[in-house]
């Protein structure tokens, strides 16, 4: 098990007396996909945080490489190499998509004050990157607010692997979009995956998950419902344990007798 | 003989070239009245973009004014003599409180106006930049 | 609207052509409010146009445009600054206060080779105050910079009482290190003292470089070039397009006058389409023909372009250009009657817009009715004239283009527009009693016919591009160019200082004296490139010399003066060093934004502060920058004011706070940030001037100016939103380059890329 890239042992978390999470595992390795599933509420965001060092865990271990790590800041996860992707993006709307691209760590050239970017560089790193992850973008130069929502998830994961991330953590990537554009972001995972990034999808729909995922984490209301390789789980049982299996066949019940 | 007043904005760059402008444009213009002590400069240096000699006068005093009008650019300004407003009145009821003195015989004291020209302008020069005239 | 729904067969960036990629600037909707305004005073007024009227204006826009470029930046940023106006003159106080020593109290008496230092570090001071409060408390800038302000004023009074017991502070000229330092911030060029008898060669002659790049460069971006240009084609068109015209151009300046020899005019024309024709044919792919026949509609098209610029030539003939009265046609009783019925159906049609009876817009006809009176009164004959000449002549021009561009490429419809503008333009010349009209629009319009007639010849004959070509790697000659004009900048500058010139003077001369030797060089360069060579995209360095030898050009005719000139007239033109200061801020200010990382962190943190600050932007360090930007042009404004005026009033630059941000704005900057242009605002603050001082100029009452100013800051807004949501719409719009296409099936994807955009 050590040679996991990342590792988590009974992780919990709580804020004060609140139990936000206990005693969740799993393991994320290179060129997996770790789908980790839950209704609102269930602590989903509170993982995130954790892994991206916005918060600490207060109980368990974290395991990165096999060594025990607490991330003091996400300055420090993103050195470590776990980039995260959060639902409202972190994009510039107004801004063209090559800016966006390196907003922050921009290429220059020349000295001194007459240090300036180096736009072609730029735009062309941005168009290759992007064409890799299989994104034509028609023109780097067009604002980012002009792009699909889908259109949107791929730039900013394909920025995140281009600066070396080996973790990737998605939130919610296809919660506001239609059927088609999460279609895009699920094969934009995909290819993120197959070059030998870890992925980790947060979301709610299993439907979603399924197809995607080598390793399935549920969460209900902080409590850890188990984690599942993908041999082990069908796409109905995950289904079932995500909306809490008794509820769910309750509701059907209900809906029946109408 | 015609006048017209033209209003001007608060910025002393605008002011110039406003009165340029209109100087340009009008050829009949041969005076102009600064209300204040800064537009008369203005319109001096307005005059001289324009090409022209105007007689200029204006209203109150200040330094660079004074030295103006005793260089003979401009001819004259209208000294309200604000020291005086302010003076007299309290000078007269203080003595009035005190003295039971009455001045003015029932009617209006005259504060002004004087009118500083260069035939006296030396002579206000330093009690301006002093700031009691 | 996505590439992935549309099945991605085509995922090629659609070219836009030259025009296309100018409307989606920002700053567009400025530029052409600034050649409207400039047109509309150039034909009202007879001074409005000369090196007189620009230095006029200039002056005013200068001051404003020094403040409003990096108030624009802090604008992109997201925040105000209230402070601003206040701090210029605040500058400028504390500046002589430092420097004088009058009585007891009375300032400090330091030289003022240490008070300017001394005043910078305060406005710098005042920056960073200004940032560093907004940014701890998280407090909006309004609130924090409205403190500010009133700190300045109660400051600028306060102190200003309490040493020299005046609300006028005085006596800058008697301080220490004046000659310095008024060399630098009191420095004027004054027209008369620089006689340059070559000047009108050297103007005519960069102007016919100016024509000759600008014309092949747009063609050259415009065209598909064709693989194997036949060898005689740049011989051949190059004596059409450029010997013939210049000889021309020679024979019209050495008899009399630019317009008045019509035989030279024709030389040139026949030269230009000529070198145009052959340049086209032999150079680009030839175009494939489709023509549409004209419809009905086309027709009815025409025959309004045609009436518009008929009657516009009649009324400029028939109406008085010197007349200034005004025009006060709606009078008395009907006048009063017509006001009432405006201001009553302004009411009734609003209050049928607001429950749905008619359309939202309907309440303009009201208003416009209502102004009708009123606005006969403000206009003077000469003005309305000017209006209507100049209206009319350019919808009737612009309507006969479109259909041109409508009909396909069918030839004799712009031919022909051409041919009614030089008729025209003959009429004003043999009819018009005024040399305005008789030599300047004459030249003019000839010169927008021969335009017309080329592009119209150049559109028959190539085919349009379709795909970008990137700019050519130019080699060795830009370098050249910058090694030959640095060397020479230097040389030059060198010698003035030797001379006992200020250093400001130095320096600029030596800047712009090496500026113009390295542009010679990377011209030759360009055309060598573009006549030897097998590379395309020589289009966008062509444009670069054409604009530069066009601004060089002006640049001449404003600042020399012919011995002729100098002993016509009494007037004496200066351009004080603001005018430097202020193309030199904004030159700086477009550059920041466009090109360095500090420009990519202004967009980001004045468009989405927490996502630039999440992937790593210092946006409180930005924005912190940014405060003592504007900070720092406070104190040169301050400066410029304070050794201009020798003497400062205590509420000098009070209340031009939002000034700044209505120039920014009129500049294509949005109030709520993200998006904009430092260029912008310097046009912005050029409207300003040329409206605040056009008014005098025309002799209108100047009693109106703030309306009319009001009245182009709500112009400038609309028109800027429209400006961006078409530019945003065409970005996003795929396949066919023409925009023109009626609302099908992109109008969706249209509505969804302005919906997205507008989303901050």
């Amino acid at each position: 098990m050590s040679d996991s890239l990342i590792e988590l042992r009974n992780i919990s978390k709580f804020y004060g007396n609140i139990i936000a999470l206990t005693g969740v595992s799993t393991t994320v390795n290179p060129g997996e996909v770790t789908c980790v599933l839950g209704d609102n509420g269930a602590g989903k965001s509170t993982f995130i945080k954790i892994l991206a060092g916005v918060h600490q865990h207060d109980e368990g271990e974290l395991l990165l490489e096999g060594e025990e790590v607490k991330f003091s800041s996400p300055r420090a996860a993103l050195a470590a190499g776990i980039a995260t992707v959060y639902q409202d993006l972190a994009m510039v709307p107004l801004m063209s998509v090559w800016r966006n691209f390196f907003l922050g760590a921009e290429p220059t050239r020349g000295f001194g004050p007459f240090r300036q970017i180096d736009i072609e560089k730029a735009k062309q790193i941005a168009k290759e990157q992007l064409a890799e992850m299989g994104i034509d973008i028609r023109d780097t130069e067009q604002p980012v607010g002009t792009l699909s929502g889908g259109e949107r998830q791929s730039v900013a994961i394909a920025r995140a692997s281009y600066f070396g991330a080996r973790v990737l953590i998605l939130d919610e990537p296809t919660s506001a979009l239609g059927v088609k554009q999460s279609g895009v972001v699920l094969r934009r995972i995909v290819e993120a995956r197959d070059r030998g990034l870890a992925v980790i999808f947060i979301t709610h729909n299993p439907n979603h998950a399924y197809p995607v995922g080598d390793r399935f984490v549920i969460l209900n209301r902080g409590h850890s419902m188990g984690n599942f390789a993908k041999e082990d789980i069908s796409q109905a049982e995950l289904t079932q344990m995500m909306a809490g299996g008794a509820e769910l066949e309750a509701l059907q019940h209900e809906l029946a007798t109408h | 003989m015609t006048s017209e007043f033209v209003g001007l904005d608060a910025n002393p760059d605008e002011q110039e070239q406003t009165i340029a402008s209109i100087l340009t444009a009008d050829s009949s213009i041969d005076a102009v009245l600064g209300v204040g002590p800064n537009l008369p400069l203005r319109a001096l240096d307005a005059a001289e973009s324009a090409g022209r000699t105007l007689h200029i006068g204006g209203f109150d005093l200040s330094s660079d004014l004074i030295s103006a009008i005793e260089a003979g650019d401009i001819a004259f300004t209208v000294d309200q003599q604000q020291y005086l407003q302010g003076y007299i009145p309290v000078i007269l009821m203080h003595l009035q409180a005190t003295n039971q003195n009455t001045a003015g015989g029932g009617l209006p004291i005259l504060t002004g106006p004087g009118f500083v020209t260069p035939d006296n302008a030396a002579e206000v020069a330093a009690l301006v930049s002093a700031g009691t005239r | 609207m996505a590439a992935d729904t549309a099945g991605g067969a085509d995922e090629r960036l659609a070219y836009r052509g030259p025009i296309q990629q100018l409307l989606t600037r920002p700053e567009i909707g400025a530029l052409l409010g600034l050649a409207g305004v400039w047109l509309l005073f150039w034909l009202t007024s007879e001074a409005f146009g000369t090196a007189g009227g620009t230095a006029n204006f200039l002056d005013v826009a200068a001051l404003l445009g020094i403040m409003a470029v990096p108030v624009a930046l802090l604008m992109i940023g997201g925040e105000f600054d209230l402070s601003s106006g206040a701090m210029t003159g605040a500058t400028a106080i504390f500046v002589i206060l430092m420097s004088r020593e009058v009585g007891e109290l009375g300032g400090a008496g330091f030289s003022l080779h240490l008070a300017v230092p001394l005043s910078l570090c305060f406005a710098l001071a005042i920056g960073w105050f200004n940032g560093t409060l907004v940014e701890r408390t998280s407090l909006p800038s309004f609130i924090v910079t409205l403190g500010t302000f009133f700190i300045l004023i109660g400051a600028k009074l306060g102190f200003g009482k309490l040493f020299t017991n005046k609300v006028i502070v005085e006596g800058l000229d008697e301080a220490q290190g004046y000659e310095f330092w008024d060399d630098i911030f009191g420095a004027e060029w004054i027209r008369n003292q620089h006689i340059w008898d070559g000047r009108d060669w050297a103007w005519a002659g960069l102007l016919v470089l100016a024509g000759v790049a600008l014309l092949l460069g747009l063609l050259e971006m415009s065209y598909t070039r064709r693989p194997d240009p036949p060898p005689w084609a740049a011989a051949g068109s190059f004596i059409g397009a450029v010997a013939v015209p210049l000889f021309g151009f020679v024979m019209l300046l050495t008899t009399d006058g630019t317009a008045a020899n019509w035989l030279w005019g024709a030389v040139i024309a026949a030269g230009t389409l000529a070198g145009v024709s052959i340049w086209c044919s032999s150079r680009y792919e030839r175009v494939q023909q489709r023509r549409t026949a004209p419809d009905n509609r086309t027709m009815r098209m025409i025959g309004i372009g045609v009436g518009a610029v008929v009657v516009a030539v009649v009324l400029a003939l028939v109406m008085d250009a010197t007349n200034s009265d005004q025009l006060g046609f709606l009078g008395g009783g009907l006048g009063r009657a017509i006001f009432a019925i405006g201001i009553a159906g302004t009411g009734v049609l609003a209050a049928l817009a607001a429950t749905g009876h008619v359309r939202s817009s309907a309440p303009v006809i009201g208003v416009v009715v209502a102004l009708l009176p009123a606005i006969s009164f403000m206009m003077t004959v000469q003005a309305a004239r000017a209006l209507l000449f100049g209206g009319l002549a350019v919808a009737g021009v612009v309507a006969l283009m479109l259909v041109a561009a409508r009909t396909g490429l069918s030839l004799w419809l712009p031919m022909a527009t051409a041919a009614i503008v030089a008729v025209a333009a003959f009429v004003v010349q043999a009819e018009s009693e005024s040399r305005k009209l008789r030599v300047e629009l004459f030249s003019v319009l000839l010169l927008i016919a021969l335009a017309l007639a080329a592009t119209a010849a150049a559109r028959a004959l190539a085919q349009r591009r379709s795909t970008a070509v990137p700019v050519p790697q130019m080699g060795l000659w830009p370098r050249v160019a910058a090694a030959a004009g640095g060397a020479a900048a230097v040389v030059f500058a060198v010698i003035e200082l030797i001379d006992g010139d200020g250093l400001l003077y130095a320096l600029s001369t030596g800047v712009a004296k090496g500026g113009a030797i390295a542009l010679g060089i990377f011209a030759l360069g360009t055309f060598y490139r573009l006549l030897f060579s097998s590379d395309e995209g020589m289009g966008r360095p062509l444009v670069t010399v054409g604009l530069a030898a066009a601004g060089l050009a002006l640049a001449v005719k404003l600042m020399f003066i012919t011995t002729l000139e100098e002993e016509a007239t009494q007037a004496v033109t200066r351009f004080r060093v603001s005018v430097l200061f202020y193309l030199l801020f904004a030159a700086i200010g477009a550059w920041v934004l466009a090109k360095t990382r500090f420009g990519s962190w202004t967009f980001a943190v004045g468009g989405n502060k927490d996502a630039a600050r999440s992937v790593g932007v210092p946006a409180a360090r930005t924005k912190t920058t940014l405060f003592m930007l504007v900070s720092v042009c406070a104190w040169v404004a301050g400066m410029l004011i304070a050794f201009r005026l020798n003497s400062v009033q205590a509420n000098v630059g009070d209340g031009n706070e939002f000034r700044y941000i209505i120039v920014a704005v009129v500049g294509g900057n949005l109030l709520t940030g993200g998006y904009g242009s430092a260029i912008g605002a310097g046009i912005g603050a050029l409207i300003w001037g040329m409206i605040s001082q056009g008014i005098g100029f025309a002799r209108w009452n100047t009693d109106w100016r703030f309306l009319v100013l009001g009245g182009l800051l709500v112009v400038a807004v609309i028109v800027n939103n429209y400006v961006r949501q078409r530019a945003e719409r065409s970005q996003a719009a795929r396949g066919d380059p023409d925009d023109d296409e009626p609302p099908g099936g992109d109008a969706d994807a249209a509505d969804e890329s302005v919906s997205a955009g507008a989303e901050p």
